[in-house]
């Protein structure tokens, strides 16, 4: 089983992400992870799904998703052709001596440091879920208090645009 | 010159008018009033049964039996919720049916306001388009899309919610054009690539299925030239298939039918979705499957070539390129089964003329009946398989009946009868020509042939059993023709059935 992401234009109006996350659901199909946002032309959302499923599956998602009369456009992204990037929210447990050490942490991952309390500290990362992965396991140690992770966002590499495709 | 904005109920009507519904199956509620005037000042059908639930049928078999899609309009509330059972039905059997409802103001919308419901988020698994509108603006491009798809490709219902206060509100009608959902282009290769599976198989076969309507000739045609042996599924059955037709195959079916079929090493498998009733396990034999919904290709049979385009297109396309074989094709002989059930199935159709229409309940009378017919047209079986919905058959035939003119027979089993009963009234008020044929065995035979020792179906009685109506007296407080008919004498009573509304109660055993 692969990880597929499907990238979908849909009509941007009340019911259209109930009618696709009841179809998934139903159909019982294992979703890793799925992202709504708004798009350039106020008409559409765009809709970036995770999925993981061998072929056969992965082709019934698609006609059944294809099918539906709110979906304009639906096209399935592969990491070697698109840009996808999560966004990690992170609050850890942190002594005053281990600052500097989490500090260097950030540096070597590229994240940011939003809010600093007693105690604690709140990271910021986007990325591929791979490197999201990785942080994470190193900051494991510290104590994790929560955190908030986005599905993955994605668009096509290139000047081609869903929309026109 | 600038005409004059319409109230969003006189919309409603307009557009019904310009998308040629001659007819609306609906019940009255206060929400409802204003689409129900503009309906009388229109001079379009109202046809009110005793029950939404009612409305919904007759439209599925308004739909079966002549091809024309009808409305059904309901209020707000229960109104709306009781269409459910009917819309899962036609969505299931692929039927086309343009469902409005009426609901509270926008104003009340989702403050749980009296008979308050979101109909569109209950109906949106079981129709390819659901909507409510929020402004009368909406409303002529919003009927005129869900009709459109209702119409296009699979055919399916769809169900428009519109507010109160948006029937009263006014806009402008456009007239704008219906929208064309092109039907899939058949690609050169992939007939190529048919013929090509189908002349190297030994023993090709065809299974044809309810996506088949139309297709029949262009079937026969091409199972004459190549050989093929032709199996429908149970909503596939049609006349028009010729010699070669075995017959419905599937866990109800006679066992040489399905050993038939296990018979065949690769099947040109059209317009079907391979109910659970007839696939459940992987076999060895090789599947070709053409279907106008891409989404029934692979999803529960993995096949060596999925083709996603209107049948007949696919099989006209294909006949030319399949190889001529001199082969005899072998039509097996379905085992008589004479008590009860198949016995009355084979009286009802003795007795019935030509042009009958005939509807069935769900449960061992439908599939006795079904397996005993065979061959008819199909727009003459009015049946529901999919969801299998018990009380079904009465009103669905009322909408066949009042869509065709024809002589309506419902062949029904006591426990499913005893589900809608009081459409009698409407057949009545309709003054249709529909004779009803209980085959009454005072049990759900089918519930309880599942149970296997007497001890079980003793224990479970009230789960089986029905209550001992007398279905003559019934009948007559409805004022139909109502009476006992002993089973040998059913073919000569119906042969001899008045016109108008007939009953006729037959205690079966078993």
């Amino acid at each position: 089983m692969n990880k597929h992401y499907i990238s979908m234009l849909v009509e941007n109006r009340a019911g259209v992400l109930s009618r696709i996350s009841g179809l998934i659901a139903r159909r019982g199909y294992n979703i890793e992870a799925l992202s709504v946002c708004a798009t350039e032309d106020e008409n559409y959302s765009r809709m970036t799904i995770e999925i993981l499923g061998d072929e056969r599956t992965i082709n019934q998602i698609r006609a059944q998703l294809t099918k539906q009369a709110e979906v304009v456009r639906l096209k399935e992204l592969n990491a070697s052709d698109s840009v996808l990037r999560e966004l990690l929210l992170i609050k850890i447990s942190v002594g005053k001596s281990e600052i500097p050490e989490i500090v260097d942490l950030t540096r070597i991952y590229n994240a940011k440091t939003v809010d600093i309390a007693a105690g604690a500290m709140t990271l910021e990362l986007t990325g591929r879920a791979e490197k999201l992965d990785s942080f994470i396991e190193v900051l494991k140690p510290y104590g994790i208090i929560e955190m908030a992770r986005s599905g993955s966002s994605a668009l096509e590499r290139g000047s081609k645009n869903l929309r026109e495709a | 010159m600038q005409s004059k904005p319409l109230s969003g109920a006189e919309i409603v009507v307009k557009a019904l008018r310009e998308l040629n519904i001659d007819v609306v199956f609906g019940y009255s509620g206060s929400y409802a009033m204003p689409i129900i005037e503009a309906i009388h000042r229109a001079g379009v059908r109202f046809v009110q049964p005793t029950s939404e639930g009612a409305a919904v049928h007759a439209a599925d078999g308004y739909f079966r039996a002549s091809g024309r899609v009808a409305a059904v309009l309901t209020t707000s509330g229960p109104g709306a919720t009781n269409l459910v059972t009917g819309i899962a039905t036609a969505y299931m059997d692929s039927v086309p049916i343009m469902i409005l409802t009426a609901n509270v103001p926008t104003f009340k919308l989702g403050k749980d306001s009296f008979q308050e419901v979101d109909i569109t988020g209950i109906v949106t698994p079981v129709t390819k388009y659901a909507h409510i509108i929020k402004s009368a603006s909406e409303l002529e491009p919003e009927l005129k899309k869900a009709y459109a798809l209702a119409v296009s490709g699979r055919t399916s219902p769809v169900l428009i919610d519109i507010p109160f206060d948006v029937l009263k509100e006014e806009s402008d009608y456009l007239g704008t054009a219906l929208t064309k959902y092109p039907k899939p282009v058949l690609e050169t290769s992939a007939v190529e690539e048919a013929a090509r599976l189908i002349n190297s198989s030994r023993h090709p076969g065809i299974l044809a299925g309810g996506g088949c309507s139309g297709a029949e000739e262009a079937i026969r045609v091409l199972s004459e030239k190549a050989c093929m042996p032709i199996f429908t599924s149970l909503r596939g059955i049609s006349s028009g298939y010729g010699k070669n037709l075995v017959g419905a195959i599937g866990s109800s079916a006679p066992a040489s039918f399905n050993r038939a079929y296990n018979k065949c090493d690769l099947i040109l498998a059209l317009g079907t979705r391979f109910s659970d009733r007839m696939y459940s396990k992987p076999t060895n034999k090789k599947f070709i499957h053409v279907d106008s919904d891409a989404a029934e290709i692979d999803k529960v049979v993995p096949t060596a070539l999925g083709i996603n385009c209107d049948v007949t297109d696919a099989v006209t396309a294909l006949t030319p390129l399949v190889d001529e074989r001199d082969e005899r094709v072998e039509i097996p002989s379905s085992p008589k089964k004479s008590p009860g059930l198949s016995r009355l199935a084979a009286s009802v159709l003795a007795g019935a003329e030509e042009g009958t229409i005939f509807a069935t309940d769900v449960g061992s009378h439908q599939l006795r009946f079904l397996h005993a017919v065979r061959e008819i047209a199909k727009n003459e079986l009015i049946t529901s398989l999919g969801l299998g919905t018990m009380g079904f058959g009465l009103p669905s035939l009322i909408g066949a009946c009042l869509a065709t003119g024809k002589r309506g027979i419902l062949v029904t089993g006591d426990g499913s009868f005893n589900m809608n009963f009081n459409e009698l009234a409407t057949a009545k008020k309709l003054g249709l020509d529909v004779t009803v044929v209980i085959g009454n065995n005072f049990s759900l035979g089918m519930i309880s042939d599942l149970e296997r020792s007497e001890g079980e179906r003793d224990a479970l009685s009230d789960a089986i059993e029905t209550p001992k109506i007398n279905y003559s007296a019934l009948a007559r407080a409805f004022g139909a023709n109502g009476k006992r008919v002993p089973l040998g004498r059913l073919k000569e009573e119906l042969e001899l059935r008045p016109s108008g509304l007939n009953v006729f109660d037959v205690h079966i055993k078993g």
